[in-house]
């Protein structure tokens, strides 16, 4: 039992000379290429996880100017809306205006017509009158009433009429 | 036969025959280094297997290997001593499987455990005091490896104690490596023998008794046997490595 805690320098020589060889065995053998074959499915790994990182970005991105469009086809549509009310309401305006224009001057027209209508009337019925009197004092020169009666009767009446014409012509 | 000569012949090695001399210095042929030879040619031929052996048949056994050699990586060397820890990865994985295969075939009925030698595992603790001050001038040079043996900022009058102690540092923390797996290994074997050899301290008093306690002590000594080949084995080749990796990585990065 003495022997047990009594290295023996033998065995030591052999054992650094196996595990020393062990090691660059190992290394050629063994780990290179497992480690190797670690490191390429890591690598595989990673950049499988970046190229979906990359997809979802890209997703985003397009999600992104889709919004975008929509909200500037939207402001688009707004504001052609609303051109398009005003152009209605100022085709509405010019239509009243021209409507209000027409009307006015038929009014206008209608009453210069009325005028000349009522002009032609009187003058019309100046003439009448002025044969009625005309026919009267005949009719009166006739009943043999003596010429100077017949002057002053004449002369009153168109002094009369003077004073008619006067007071038509205030209306 | 009593039992301290069954224990002799089980745990302490066994010349065969002396292959050469070094000076004064038998190199034997041993047991115990038959037992390193046969772990060793186990390494290589399984790494050949999983590299020439058809794809089918190795597969679950790279997957456990690659598992195994990505832990030791990721959770052992790497934290330890940083992206530098990739130039000495292949020592650290050889160290835990060379270590693993030698404690597995101790528990081999007939076989002997190599890392239960003193010599043997004062041998890989040497390797490894020597990595760790190789790998300190490796990384920072000669002289600010010498300067980062003692902490920054100390007073110099503590110098002449500080560096005593230091250096004593170094050499019990790979001496208690050196020691744990020894006595590890010799542990677990000196229980179950123990076990086994109660059959026959109470068989001597009476046949009877020793057939009625057998069931008992194989029972024990089966359960010591799956403590040994589940937990303690697997666990002191990673307690070694992963020593080992802490230390070279102190060595490494003195700061820390």
């Amino acid at each position: 039992m003495e022997n047990l805690l009594k290295p023996d320098i033998g065995l030591m020589f052999w054992t650094v000379v196996t595990f020393l060889a062990m090691v660059f065995i190992l290394k050629k053998a063994a780990w290179a290429p497992i480690l190797k074959l670690i490191d390429e499915r890591e690598a595989k790994l990673k950049n499988e996880l970046e190229s979906a990182e990359k997809n979802k970005e890209d997703l985003e991105k397009i999600k992104k100017e889709y919004e975008t469009q929509l909200s500037e086809i939207k402001t688009k549509a707004q504001s052609l809306l609303e051109e398009a009310e005003k152009k209605g309401l100022q085709i509405q305006e010019t239509i009243l205006k021209t409507a209000d224009a027409k009307a006015r001057q038929i009014l206008e027209k209608g009453k210069e017509q009325l005028n000349l209508e009522k002009d032609k009337l009187l003058a019309d019925l100046k003439k009448e009158v002025g044969s009625i009197s005309l026919l009267m004092a005949e009719k009166l020169l006739q009943q043999s009433v003596d010429k100077k009666v017949q002057e002053k009767f004449l002369q009153d009446f168109l002094a009369d009429l003077k004073d008619y014409k006067k007071e038509k012509s205030l209306f | 036969m009593d039992f301290k000569t069954i224990l002799e012949h089980h745990i302490l090695d066994h010349s065969f025959k002396s292959l050469f001399f070094i000076g004064n210095v038998p190199l034997v042929f041993s047991k115990h280094l038959l037992m390193m030879w046969i772990a060793s040619f186990l390494l290589i031929s399984l790494f050949l297997f999983l590299k020439v052996g058809s794809a089918h048949a190795s597969r679950r056994v790279k997957i456990l290997i690659e598992a195994i050699v990505q832990f030791i990586r990721d959770e052992v060397v790497l934290p330890a001593l940083g992206k530098e820890g990739k130039k000495y990865l292949h020592y650290f994985l050889t160290l835990f499987f060379f270590i693993l295969v030698c404690n597995l075939l101790g528990l081999i009925p007939g076989a002997a455990c190599a890392t239960g030698n003193i010599a043997v595992t004062a041998t890989l603790s040497l390797c490894t005091f020597c990595l760790i001050h190789l790998a300190g001038v490796r990384q920072q040079g000669f002289i600010p490896y010498l300067k980062n043996i003692v902490p920054h900022g100390l007073p110099v009058w503590l110098l002449p104690l500080m560096i005593p102690v230091e250096l004593l540092g170094f050499l019990t923390k790979t001496f208690a490596l050196s020691i744990r797996l020894f006595m590890n290994m010799i542990a677990g074997h000196i229980v179950v023998l123990a076990f086994l050899g109660l059959i026959f301290i109470f068989g001597a008093l009476n046949p009877w008794i020793g057939l009625s306690t057998a069931p008992l002590s194989i029972a024990m000594s089966l359960f010591i046997y799956f403590l040994e080949l589940l937990i303690v084995v697997p666990l002191q080749a990673f307690i070694f490595t992963f020593l080992t990796a802490l230390f070279v990585g102190a060595a490494i990065h003195p700061e820390h």
